[in-house]
């Protein structure tokens, strides 16, 4: 039964409007410092949402108020619509993987595994069959007996991977669970999380402070910044639509170029700049345009030109980046592919953007 | 060539001195052993002849053998009792932290610094103000109160070293709080609960000073019927005694070193 509502769609399951969690005006101070700001967040099933942030601003805190391992100061959390804030973690049903997989030491590979399932009181038949099957799943048959110690860290990983995934947890939270890998592991791991996610429609939070994991791996992003969400959306939206300099700064490579409103753009260093369409910003105060660097352009048709001087390249694979100084000392990155090749140091350039390409930010 | 030549020099001095200190803490021992194989009946270094007798009486003396018996049961109530409350307190005070936490542990711990002779002395007026007459549950009862700070400590060692995630980790998994104990947090302290057991044990089993204060004729201990055996006697018979004392040990540690390791019963390793 359940695995037939598991392999359905989501777009074919009964339609609802209940969110699978919902976080109302959570909020945890310790003492007089806030861990937490009262937040909202709701998760759809099914859905994958990453909670990224640099270290302090609240991640684990938010992840262990969910898991029921720290109690909130204020606020309500629904799951499937009931309230469970005061729900102890061993009956909420949530799946956690922990920092550093928190394996059992003293017990095998298939002990850790059948965890979970013992107790929930599953006969050993089905058991047995269960932690074979999700070892296979994981790509760990034949090591059901080692001890957590004799393995490798990205094994150790799986092993974690399976003890959460073998009882089909409806929601899954993840604290940085590849934090410890190497990077060409890393990415493997993260086609198999996708996969399993894919494969078991289990809606999944995943924290992390790495950017390039929030972007490649989630259905939304929720960045957070000292103790708020800092901002709340698709990857596409937090990367072409930042709401801060902050969330600019923070994912991916920006150009940032400060100044004054005036009437007719930005005034900065570097002479007037033109606001992106439908700006309609306050005359006289401060402001930032915020441009990535793959739509800065070389000799642009229309729109400013910039002069200045190629004062770095770097060389990265599949392209080049070119690190411009303006005549204000500014500097500006942008991207060449590798076709379009590099220039050399010192030439003079002239740089532009299509309006449209900038955001306008407050500093 | 002058320069290697002091080194050796060097080296040849540093293990004399390593020579002279083990033979300096092993000496006692090894003349009391020479001693227990003496044919005469008094204590005399070094012996004129060779002779078992004295280990016979030794093991044929009824004292001693309802010295060993007493110390046994003591041993096994007073390390048992302590282990129990001593875990619970420790598992309490790195748990929560309540009013009077620090105070709790301050006045546990306390017996490490209270002279037996102090603790001994308290015990017996305690009982006698109290009527109680001086019975093996007193005895365990003083014992409990002396091993208790280590069985604590030791405890409290371990469970600082575990991973307080890992019981996180059972929580979420579906483990009520009982299992979590259960299952996760004693099995990781079983070390540390096992050389704490052990390390109380071989203190109540050797303890004279209060044990001297609170036993009885029919309660005594085998160091308390040591005791009262040189006192009265002064043949070889006590130095046999030791040798055996030695020889038990040696090889309980041996046993315990080749079943738990001894430096996880020590706590002095910890297997992450």
């Amino acid at each position: 039964m359940d695995a037939q509502v598991a392999d359905m769609p989501a777009s074919l399951a009964a339609p609802s409007r209940v969110p699978k969690l919902s976080v109302q005006r959570i909020g945890k101070r310790y003492g007089k410092l806030d861990a937490l700001l009262p937040m909202d967040l709701d998760v759809a099933p099914g859905e994958f949402v990453t909670i990224l942030g640099p270290s302090g601003s609240g991640k684990t805190t938010l992840l262990q108020i969910i898991a029921g391992l720290t109690e909130p100061t204020c606020g309500r959390l629904l799951i499937d619509g009931r309230n469970e804030t005061d729900t102890p973690p061993h009956r909420r049903g949530i799946g956690v993987v922990f920092q550093n997989y928190a394996l059992f030491p003293h017990l095998t590979v298939a002990e850790n595994v059948a965890f979970p399932l013992q107790m929930r009181r599953m006969p050993a038949a089905e058991l047995n069959r269960k932690v074979a099957a999700t070892l296979e799943m994981v790509g760990l048959g034949g090591l059901q007996h080692r001890f957590p110690r004799e393995l490798s860290g990205g094994q150790q990983q799986r092993v974690a991977l399976a003890r959460c995934f073998v009882y089909q947890p409806a929601l899954i939270i993840m604290d940085e669970p590849l934090g410890a890998l190497d990077r060409k592991l890393r990415e493997t791991m993260q086609l198999e999380i996708r996969r399993l996610h894919r494969d078991t429609g289990a809606t999944i939070l995943f924290v992390t402070h790495d950017q390039d994991e929030a972007l490649a791996l989630s259905d939304r992003i929720c960045l957070l910044n000292q103790a708020r969400i800092e901002q709340l959306g698709t990857p596409q939206d937090i990367y072409e639509r930042p709401a801060s300099l902050f969330v600019a700064d923070f994912i991916g490579l920006s150009n940032v170029l400060r100044g004054t409103l005036e009437a007719g753009g930005l005034r900065t260093a570097d002479g007037l700049l033109p606001l992106p369409p439908g700006a309609t910003p306050a005359s006289g105060s401060l402001a930032a345009l915020v441009i990535r660097p793959e739509h800065v352009e070389l000799d642009p048709a229309e729109g400013p030109a910039l002069a200045g001087r190629v004062t770095e390249t770097v060389y990265a694979g599949s392209e080049h980046r070119l690190v411009v100084t303006l005549g204000s000392g500014a500097s500006l990155i942008l991207r060449r592919t590798a076709s379009q090749g590099s220039l050399p140091l010192g030439a003079p350039v002239l740089l532009g953007w299509p309006a449209e390409r900038a955001q306008l930010l407050r500093p | 060539m002058r320069y290697g030549l002091g080194l050796r020099a060097l080296r040849l001095m540093l293990r004399l001195l390593v020579l002279t200190i083990l033979g300096f803490v092993l000496l006692p021992s090894v003349v009391v052993i020479i001693a227990a194989f003496s044919d005469r009946s008094i204590l005399a270094f070094p012996p004129t002849g060779f002779s078992w007798r004295w280990f016979a009486r030794a093991l044929a003396y009824e004292d001693f053998q309802s010295g060993f018996r007493n110390g046994v049961i003591v041993m096994a109530w007073a390390s048992s009792i302590a282990l129990v409350i001593g875990s619970g307190v420790a598992i309490a005070l790195h748990r929560y932290s309540f009013t009077g936490s620090r105070l709790l542990q301050a006045m546990l711990l306390a017996p490490l610094v209270v002279p037996h002779f102090t603790l001994g002395l308290g015990c017996l007026i305690l009982a006698a103000q109290l009527g109680v007459a001086r019975t093996m549950g007193l005895v365990v009862a003083t014992h409990v109160v002396l091993v208790l700070p280590f069985v604590l400590r030791s405890v409290y060692v371990s469970l600082r070293n575990l991973d307080g995630r890992l019981e996180q980790a059972a929580a979420s998994l579906g483990a009520p709080p009982g299992r979590v104990l259960w299952t996760v947090t004693l099995p990781l302290l079983a070390p540390g609960l096992a050389g704490g057991w052990l390390f109380a044990a071989i203190l109540s089993f050797n303890e004279f000073t209060a044990s001297l204060f609170v036993t009885a004729q029919r309660t005594q201990t085998l160091p308390v019927a040591m005791y009262n055996y040189v006192r009265e006697y002064a043949d070889p018979t006590m130095a046999a005694l030791a040798a055996i004392y030695i020889a038990v040990t040696a090889l309980l540690l041996l046993v315990a070193n080749r079943f738990l390791g001894l430096g996880r019963v020590l706590a002095i390793d910890h297997g992450h």
